[in-house]
């Protein structure tokens, strides 16, 4: 099989995924529900004092995102495991990483129209504009948006095919996400008030590594944890 | 000098309680560990084993 | 640590456990008499009294945890790389002595915390990175229990394992940029010559006393395997089913 087969084949994996989702529509609505649900009771909680909200604002737009993304990954192997569609899925020729690859770029997408609502939600609830660097940030939110599904889809073929799946993948997940976490709150926060202290940059460095070191791990390791 | 005593006592405490417990823990799992698998070799081989059986010298 | 498995393959009887019951005796007398020497010979610091008495079991603790988790992160990649059993069973039982003695680092943090700074948690970089490493290993056992397939839970494992372990330097780097960023916590230094003697002979009696830890579980898990596999062999009435 040449490259060009691999990447054929995590195109159709791909598109199967999004068209599964997009004829459903449900799973995108209550994820998104979901996360403006998480930055109403982060607001609630941190009170309605503008510069408390303001200053909390990076953080609790960072948590409402894993709290809702940390859904849409299980979800993506169960309608394979319901089906039985993930056993002749293994069964055909190639490489295993296209179909980690191929899930990957769906759950990224999944995830990105996810933000396309909560963020801008976001800043309406915690009384935030836009920062100048926008585009920078935009960078942020992609690098960390990346990271986050690169682990969460790779957890997410393990904890979906145990017991108790829905306390297995945020419990191994988390801990693995707090250096993504850091660093995307800190530049964003850095970002929204200026970027004063010019340390947005270093951040968006070790966002960019995170995502580097754990994509190759992933999908090195995919190998063994999808076959059994 | 403050008198740290109380955290002193507490921590040393603490360090022998989790190792002593540990080492409890692990030593009574290897005794279930020890009994089961004796059941598990009477069951499978009733068959006639002349010379001395894996582990089931009981 | 190429060498404990080696030397954990030895044998393994099915009874007894009196070479266990011997190591582990040898083990907790070793950290005894080394406790009693070392606080023996430490002076009272200038500034702490005998506070600094605790890092006689805060610090071994800390050493000899970092010591089973780079056990579990060889033993994942050699069980990734050559398949066996042995491997996967050495790494569990060096993750459950390693997240006991983390979560142990983590409490004698906390004791010494607030005499000295006055607060019980800092989040200074080494403290949190270490309640992190301990979740992440509490996540790898949990994982483990939640798996049934032999094959299967050692895979995975292996995968989460090996993931947690390349994570523990990059969540290190992190949380110490974070901190410097707005302000340092300074940990006060230690004069006492005889300190890090005391450091060291108490992490020569901690490690032993890992040693101990990590072969009794691993033993009774290679036990357990084997019953599992008697009781396989006689459900299929005497077929034998292969194993790796």
């Amino acid at each position: 099989m040449t490259l060009r087969d691999e990447w054929r084949r995590v195109g159709a994996i791909v598109w199967k995924d999004l068209t599964t989702e997009r004829r459903s529509k449900a799973g995108l609505n209550a994820v998104a529900f979901m996360g403006v649900l998480v930055l109403l009771l982060f607001g609630f909680a941190l009170g309605p004092d503008t510069q408390a909200l303001q200053s909390a604002a990076a953080g609790a737009m960072w948590l409402a995102m894993l709290f809702a993304g940390v859904l849409a990954f299980n979800r993506s192997y169960q309608l394979e495991l319901d089906g039985g569609a993930l056993e002749s899925l293994l069964l055909y020729p190639g490489a295993r990483w296209s179909i980690y690859v191929g899930k990957l770029i769906a759950n990224l997408v999944f995830v990105t129209l996810v933000e396309i609502i909560v963020v801008p939600v976001a800043m309406v609830l915690f009384h935030v504009s836009a920062p100048a660097a926008w585009a920078v940030a935009l960078g942020v939110t992609f690098l960390g948006t990346f990271g986050f599904v690169t682990l969460g889809t790779f957890y997410a073929a393990m904890s979906s095919r145990s017991r108790a799946r829905e306390v297995l993948l945020p419990l191994l997940l988390f801990p693995m996400l707090i250096p993504l976490l850091l660093a995307a709150v800190q530049a964003t926060t850095s970002l929204l008030a200026g970027d004063p202290m010019r340390e947005a940059g270093a951040w968006i460095r070790l966002l960019a590594a995170f995502d580097i070191i754990f994509l190759v791990a992933c999908v090195f390791a995919f190998e063994y944890v999808i076959e059994v | 000098m403050p008198n740290n005593l109380p955290f002193i006592v507490s921590a040393y405490a603490l360090t022998w309680a989790v190792l002593i417990g540990y080492a409890w823990h692990l030593t009574s799992a290897r005794r279930d560990a020890g009994r089961r698998l004796e059941s598990a070799a009477r069951e499978s081989a009733p068959a006639p084993a002349p010379r001395e059986s894996a582990g089931g010298s009981s | 640590m190429g060498a404990i498995p080696t030397t954990l393959d030895d044998g393994a009887p099915a009874r007894g456990g009196s070479r266990e019951l011997v190591l582990g005796a040898a083990a907790f007398l070793l950290l005894i008499a080394m406790q009693v020497y070392a606080i023996s010979i430490s002076q009272a610091d200038r500034d702490m009294g005998h506070l600094q008495k605790i890092m006689y079991v805060h610090v071994p603790a800390a050493w000899s945890m970092m010591l089973a988790f780079f056990v579990v992160a060889v033993a994942s990649l050699r069980y990734l790389w050559k398949g066996r059993e042995n491997d996967d069973l050495l790494a569990a039982a060096a993750a459950e002595s390693g997240a006991l003695l983390t979560g142990l680092t983590v409490a004698l943090g906390m004791i010494w915390a607030k005499p000295t700074w006055g607060i019980w948690w800092t989040w200074d970089p080494r403290v949190t990175s270490t309640a992190v490493l301990f979740f992440i290993y509490v996540g790898y056992l949990v994982l483990r229990a939640f798996v049934d397939d032999p094959d299967r839970r050692a895979q995975w494992s292996a995968a989460v394992g090996l993931l947690g372990a390349l994570n523990v330097p990059i969540v290190y780097m992190s949380v110490r940029w974070w901190r410097t960023l707005h302000q340092v916590q300074s940990s006060p230094s230690t004069v006492d010559p005889n300190f890090g003697l005391g450091l060291r002979i108490n992490a020569i009696a901690f490690t032993v006393l890992l040693i101990f830890f990590i072969r009794h579980r691993y033993v009774t898990a290679k036990m357990e395997r084997e019953a599992e596999h008697l009781n396989e062999r006689a459900a299929l009435g005497g077929l034998e089913i292969p194993h790796a």
